[in-house]
């Protein structure tokens, strides 16, 4: 059967954070736009809808399953408010099944979207023929040769697995643990990127035994003492960290479970049992198979998209959210896997390729939180990129530990919650990093971030009244600078 | 009246043989013949898969109702037992039948649905009347009427 064939003003490729955003805002250009959106199955062969990582496989999921284990957190505490509770039970079927739930109906309206928006959506594989001509491969192997005059690839990324013995037949990654039918039992996280941290944090917070296996650092490429701050306090409520090591093997015991063997920096080695073994120690883009050097374009040697302005080397292809290189942008960006940058990115795109407009992409100062068990929220630089930009003498760093009221009836830690403004001195203290470990830290960061992309200096900080009591008017009190050598701590009562 | 904030009642005439169930590849489904009686439960509301909806398409001897549904949309369980009650009324006058939304998504972009519970008055192959939202019995019965 010759393929059926179809003609675009646009084709995105990908139906995810970026691609869907991107093809909406062409279509109300009036262009003819058509989006194509393929979930291959992960190893362990789940499979999802419309919508990307971040509403399957991403931030939806991990931030509901984060939500419960705070629900958890909450309940232990309800006692010194007064509740009287028997020990509340985790159900991990319910939680899975109700996050699904939603999921679905997220998909649901995705699809509704594209229709009412008059977006062509083809659930299919595409893959370059040339430079203007993708193939589009459906499930049931049917094929679509579309043309486009423009082409934007947003193919996103996903999980990567170990070269190991076992690691694909045995281990699951994040495709699939929030769709996991039984409970995960005692777990072993591989990694110690945000992802790896997230899901050992929810997993450990309703109720299972969870070791985090490390090589080197945690939380890569963010401010390092906020990442101790966030890896201890998971430290200290239950979950095990093994530092220094990469694993060699994953067997299976004759009972079920997983034997994963490991090698120690030290060159010593060992192991351990578990019945789920999840690895979270990085991701790859999705460019190697679709077919890229037929429209010629140009990777990095990492597989990603070198950009500028979203335009790849062929100047009528784009690409826009994980697959664009931040290394190679100007400046480096290193916020570019945000499903709010894909988005951005995307309708600024169509805005300048089919409205006239022109303003471009600024992948600065983007907010972003880590939500481990206590949360991490940062806008800008961590500490040591701004000194290493712009030299310690340049940078004043005001910071605070604090305690939530909230938390002091249940008498939880002391010291724990963190602020810190990283200001730059020649220009006033102009704030260029925020960085806060707390409850919430999500829901103030953002709004901090408004602030600091509209310039706020420390100034400005100190001449806003506070909203009291809350954890956010910590950083309208801050008073000591790191360079004093004063302590940030808070004494107890 | 409390289910009606999303009622958009609108009488569009869509033939559903010039629309086609068309698959996403804009390929013409083929309507099989009829594998099974339709007749077989009448008086109840009977969930369909795709190709046992485009049988009953095939057949039209009476009306069809349609629900389109999904399991996670709150709405829709709200107006399952009225679908009943509508199908229990009409008996063998009109069939009533429900599609899962996300189990046959070729079928609900098909017909356009863009909302939850989507209800459809179909007659003759074409697409007499349909609604958006959670219906009570009387306003259902008020479309097949
Ligand atoms: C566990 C986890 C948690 C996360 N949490 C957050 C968070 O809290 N906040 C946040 O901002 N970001 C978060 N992210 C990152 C976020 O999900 C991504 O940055 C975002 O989804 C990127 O969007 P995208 O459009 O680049 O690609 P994606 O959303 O990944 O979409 C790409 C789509 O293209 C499809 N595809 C690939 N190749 C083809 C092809 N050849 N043909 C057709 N379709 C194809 C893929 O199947 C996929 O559906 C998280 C990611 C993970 C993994």
């Amino acid at each position: 059967m010759a393929a059926a064939e179809a003609q675009y003003d646009l084709l995105v490729i990908g139906g995810g954070s970026g691609g869907l955003a991107c093809s909406k805002r062409a279509a109300s250009h009036g262009k003819k736009v058509a989006v194509c959106d393929f979930v291959k199955p992960s190893p362990p062969g789940t499979t999802w809808g419309l919508g990307g990582t971040c509403v399957n496989v991403g931030c939806i999921p991990k931030k509901l399953m984060h939500q419960a284990a705070l629900l958890g957190e909450g309940m232990t505490d309800a006692e010194s408010f007064g509740w009287e509770v028997a020990a509340p039970k985790h159900n991990w079927e319910t939680m899975v099944g109700n996050v699904q739930g939603h999921i679905k109906s997220l998909n649901f309206g995705y699809r509704s979207d594209l229709m009412s928006n008059g977006v062509k959506y083809y659930n299919a594989y595409a893959t370059f023929l040339d430079p203007h001509t993708v193939e589009a491969v459906d499930k049931k192997g049917k094929v679509t040769k579309i043309t486009a005059s423009e082409i934007v690839i947003c193919t996103g990324g996903r999980p990567r697995y170990p070269d190991i013995p076992g690691a694909k037949e045995l281990g699951i990654t994040s495709d699939d643990v929030f769709a996991l039918k039984s409970p995960p039992g005692r777990t072993l996280v591989v990694g110690a990127s945000y992802v790896a941290l997230e899901c050992a944090g929810f997993i450990k917070g309703v109720g299972y035994d969870t070791t985090v296996m490390m090589r080197s650092i945690p939380l890569r490429g963010f401010d390092q003492q906020m990442a101790g701050l966030c890896k201890t306090y998971m430290q200290e409520h239950g979950v095990a960290f093994i530092e220094g090591a990469v694993p060699t093997a994953v067997e299976a015991t004759p009972s079920g479970a997983k034997k994963v063997s490991w090698k120690l920096a030290d060159g010593s080695v060992g192991s351990g049992e578990y019945d789920t073994v999840l690895f979270a120690i990085g991701r790859d883009v999705c460019t190697s198979a679709i077919g890229i050097d037929k429209a010629g374009v140009k990777l990095s040697s990492n597989g990603k998209v070198p950009t500028v302005n979203e335009q790849t080397n062929v100047p009528h292809i784009y690409a826009i959210g994980d697959i664009i290189d931040g290394e190679a942008l100007n400046p480096p960006s290193a916020t570019t896997e945000l499903t709010p940058v894909a988005i951005q990115a995307g309708k600024l795109l169509a805005d300048r390729l089919y409205a006239g407009k022109s303003a471009l992409m600024d992948y600065s100062m983007v907010a972003t939180t880590v939500y481990t068990p206590l949360e991490y929220g940062a806008v800008g630089l961590p500490e040591e990129e701004a000194i290493k930009l712009h030299g310690e003498d340049n940078i004043e760093v005001y910071h605070s530990y604090f305690k939530p009221l909230e938390w002091t009836l249940p008498h939880r830690g002391d010291n724990v919650c963190y602020a810190k403004l990283i200001c730059l001195k020649p220009e006033g203290e102009r704030v260029i990093g925020l960085h806060v470990c707390g409850p919430n830290a999500g829901e103030m960061t953002q709004g901090f971030a408004v602030a600091i992309k509209a310039g706020a200096t420390k100034a400005h900080f100190d001449d806003t009244v506070g909203i009291h009591p809350t954890v956010a008017e910590e950083f309208t009190l801050l008073a000591t600078t790191k360079r004093s050598g004063d302590s940030a701590e808070k004494s107890g009562c | 009246m409390q289910h009606l904030c999303w009622l958009v009642l609108a009488a569009c005439i869509t033939p559903l043989h010039a629309l086609a169930l068309t698959a996403a590849g804009g390929q013409r489904l083929a309507l099989r013949p009829s594998s099974r009686s339709p007749a077989l439960a009448m008086g109840a509301v009977r969930q369909v898969t795709t190709e046992e909806f485009e049988a009953e398409l095939q057949d039209c001897a009476t009306p069809i109702l349609l629900d389109v549904f999904a399991v996670w949309c709150g709405p829709c369980q709200l107006m399952a037992p009225e679908m009943d009650k509508v199908a229990e009324h009409y008996g063998d006058r009109c069939r009533v039948l429900k599609i899962d939304a996300d189990d046959e998504a070729e079928v609900a972009d098909t017909l356009q649905v863009r909302g939850l519970p989507t209800v459809l008055l179909i007659n003759d192959m074409s697409v007499v009347m349909r609604a958006e939202g959670a219906l009570m019995a009387d306003e259902l019965k008020e479309i097949v009427d």
